[in-house]
């Protein structure tokens, strides 16, 4: 059998060499005037001038050395199919040959930046269904557009699934995102940091306009401009941040859509970063139900997925819906994902009786060692001179028993476990809730913790490991009875046992 | 499913590496506490003594309690690993899931003659600990032989 044997396409050495070019282009011009009154300079020796010619030389080389080291690179690299493999063969001084079997290749992306868009090339991203290198893209290849899609068909086609069909994939691009659905998603999806952040932001001008001490024209008019200057800079600053990222987040959900192809999921989205997915439904190892703070006091919801290869950099993301209105996510979700019961979030069965006990201890000794202690060891170690002193380290130790006190109420109000039918779904968080829904056959290995008071009470938590990137590896659930523990450990143990049986 | 318990050694091993981590903790705390001069405040020699008292009192204490926890069973399902002493952990590893096999033995580990089986699936990974060289050796070959076999049937359903 012959074997077609492809190159990627040849502005990778571009995209690759670009960032040195760049930076080389900007030194040597801004540095052009500092050259030539160099070479201009009375006191410049005759001696220097072969070592300054061949520093020179080097410098004016470098650019070619890189496109050429690039070049070669490219030109000797080569890409095929063998069988039931990817090869990846790079015959340079380094000499290496990369297989991969494609049956465990666990999703295949394609992504395209600006320049890609221009110059119509596409970044074929694949993820082996490993856990060592599940935080990184495995594969990554730069093609033509029309190549890339023949690549990503054949390799379907090899790991048993089909290639997305181009109409329904038009009638899919029909469903996008409107635009004020994006926005909503945006603010909603603000992660918890930015309400305490905004809250604190909030309290710090309020203290200092009705503290009485100051007003808003004392805070940014003061007689002095420069100060006033800085407090605007800085002011400015951080509104051009928070609009910044902002943008950025709207742009990347730009054209936001998501639709299922026979056993795929296929996800496309972003304006300046084209993404598109195809995630198999079986290499889904779990779901997530995020409710940002904003989210939870409107009633919106967001579904994200949890698998090998979404998620690997910053730009890469994991939602399968945008923040919505619950009813509109559980409708989707059904149509989606109908093989996770996303409803069932809304039947979690609270955390058991003496649940709360351990909670209540666990705050109690935070707050001891958190707030009592240094509260202590600061009174006895340097006594307050003045009163106010003593009540300013009171509030401030007040403050942060409170802070503590509010985290672990939120935390408890979010917790739950669900463990029947063939998914565990745990429910934490504090500000942000998530409820994990993880299939039993998806479940790699159990870890169940007991402290002396929780077996007391008969009561026990832990962690549900799952093959997925670093920050999803581990899914906490909290305390659960003798009963669940048994039903939990009897599936996980059983179901793997039975899947291979058949 | 029969849990096994440790041998006589892990005992040693276990009083070894504890009273260990103990003195290079307390070492740490005394260089911090003098280089600082904080033995010149009462309250911190006070708190300093008692943490000294409080890790002398767990590194004697333990080490019993841990080795007469410390549990394992292995059957054609799973294999469960109980160990601790004020906090318990039980890890349940599927058979079916593992990937990797593997034994290591640290330098305490040597002195004492034992090793450990570390099993490692997609998600992470889970260690039969303070085992002797040869009861390792068996574990690791009956695991070892149960993979091939679900492999082997893998691959005939395929």
């Amino acid at each position: 059998m012959k074997i077609e044997k492809m190159r990627c396409h040849p502005t990778i050495i571009l995209e690759k060499a670009g960032g040195f070019l760049a930076a080389w282009i900007v030194i040597i011009f801004s540095q052009t005037e500092n050259i030539i009154s160099f070479f201009m300079e009375e006191t410049l020796q005759k001696e220097d001038l072969p070592f300054i010619f061949l520093l020179l030389g080097l410098l004016l080389l470098a650019p070619f050395l890189i496109a050429g080291y690039q070049f070669l690179v490219w030109r000797k690299t080569w890409i095929y199919m063998d069988g039931h493999a990817l090869v990846i063969e790079r015959s340079t001084m380094h000499r290496k040959k990369n297989t991969y079997s494609i049956a465990h290749i666990s999703n295949v992306n394609m992504e395209q930046n600006l320049f890609e868009l221009m110059v119509r090339t596409c970044r074929l991203k694949l993820d082996m269904e490993n856990a060592s290198d599940a935080d990184s893209t495995d594969i990554s290849i730069l093609l033509s557009f029309p190549k890339a899609q023949e690549l990503k068909s054949k390799l379907l086609a090899c790991s048993g699934q089909e290639m997305e069909n181009p109409q329904n994939t038009a009638s899919a691009k029909e469903d996008c995102a409107s635009f004020s659905q994006i926005l909503v998603h945006c603010i909603c999806s603000l992660p918890g940091y930015y309400l305490v952040l905004f809250s604190l932001l909030a309290a710090f001008f309020a203290f200092m306009l009705f503290g009485g001490e100051f007003t808003l024209s004392d805070l940014l008019f003061e007689e002095n401009s420069s100060s006033f200057f800085m407090k605007s800079l800085a002011i400015g600053l951080f509104i051009l941040t928070y609009g910044y990222q902002l943008m950025k987040r709207l742009l990347a959900f730009y054209h936001f859509s998501a639709c299922r192809q026979g056993n795929d999921i296929i996800i496309h989205y972003g304006f300046f970063r084209k993404q598109d997915y195809t995630i198999p439904i079986d290499r889904i190892h779990g779901l997530q139900i995020v409710q940002a703070p904003f989210a939870r006091l409107s009633g919106r919801l967001e579904a994200r997925v949890v698998c090998v290869g979404i998620g690997d950099t910053k730009e890469e993301l994991t939602q399968l819906s945008l923040c919505q209105k619950k009813e509109d996510v559980f409708r989707l979700m059904a149509e989606l994902l109908p093989e996770f019961p996303v409803s069932s979030i809304d039947y979690m069965p609270k955390p058991p009786k003496h649940a709360w006990k351990l909670y209540a201890c666990g705050c109690l000794s935070w707050v001891l060692l958190c707030c009592l202690l240094p509260y202590a060891l600061l009174l006895s170690l340097n006594p307050p001179e003045k009163t106010g002193d003593y009540v300013f380290l009171s509030c401030v130790c007040l403050f942060a028993a409170c802070c503590i006190l509010a985290y672990y109420l939120l935390h408890y109000f979010c917790l739950g476990f669900y463990g029947d039918g063939s998914f565990a779904i745990c429910s934490g968080g504090s500000l942000t809730k998530t409820a994990a829904l993880v299939p039993y056959s998806h479940i790699q290995h159990l870890c169940l913790k007991e402290n002396p008071i929780s077996r007391r009470f008969g009561l026990s938590h832990g962690e549900i490991y799952i093959l997925a990137s670093m920050a999803n590896r581990t899914i906490p659930f909290p305390y659960i009875t003798e009963s669940e523990k048994k039903l939990l450990t009897e599936k996980v143990a059983c179901l793997a046992h039975q899947q291979t049986r058949n | 499913m029969k849990f096994h318990t440790l041998s006589k050694k892990a005992m040693g091993c276990m009083y070894t590496a504890t009273l260990l981590g103990i003195a290079i903790a307390a070492a740490i705390l005394t260089f911090i506490m003098y280089y600082f001069s904080l033995f010149s405040y009462p309250i911190l020699s006070a708190l300093y003594a008692f943490l000294i008292l409080t890790l002398a009192i767990d590194g004697i204490f333990s080490p019993p309690f841990r080795c007469r926890r410390y549990r394992y069973a292995i059957d054609e399902e799973c294999i469960d690993i109980k160990e601790g002493y004020l906090w318990l952990e039980e890890h349940i590893v599927p058979i079916e899931r593992l990937h990797q096999i593997s034994i290591a033995q640290g330098p305490i580990d040597r002195m004492f003659g034992l090793t450990k089986v570390i099993v490692t699936t997609a998600g992470g990974e889970a260690a039969i600990r303070f085992l002797e060289y040869e009861k390792a050796q068996q574990i690791a070959e009956s695991l070892k032989k149960k993979i091939n076999q679900i492999a082997q049937s893998q691959r005939l359903e395929q």
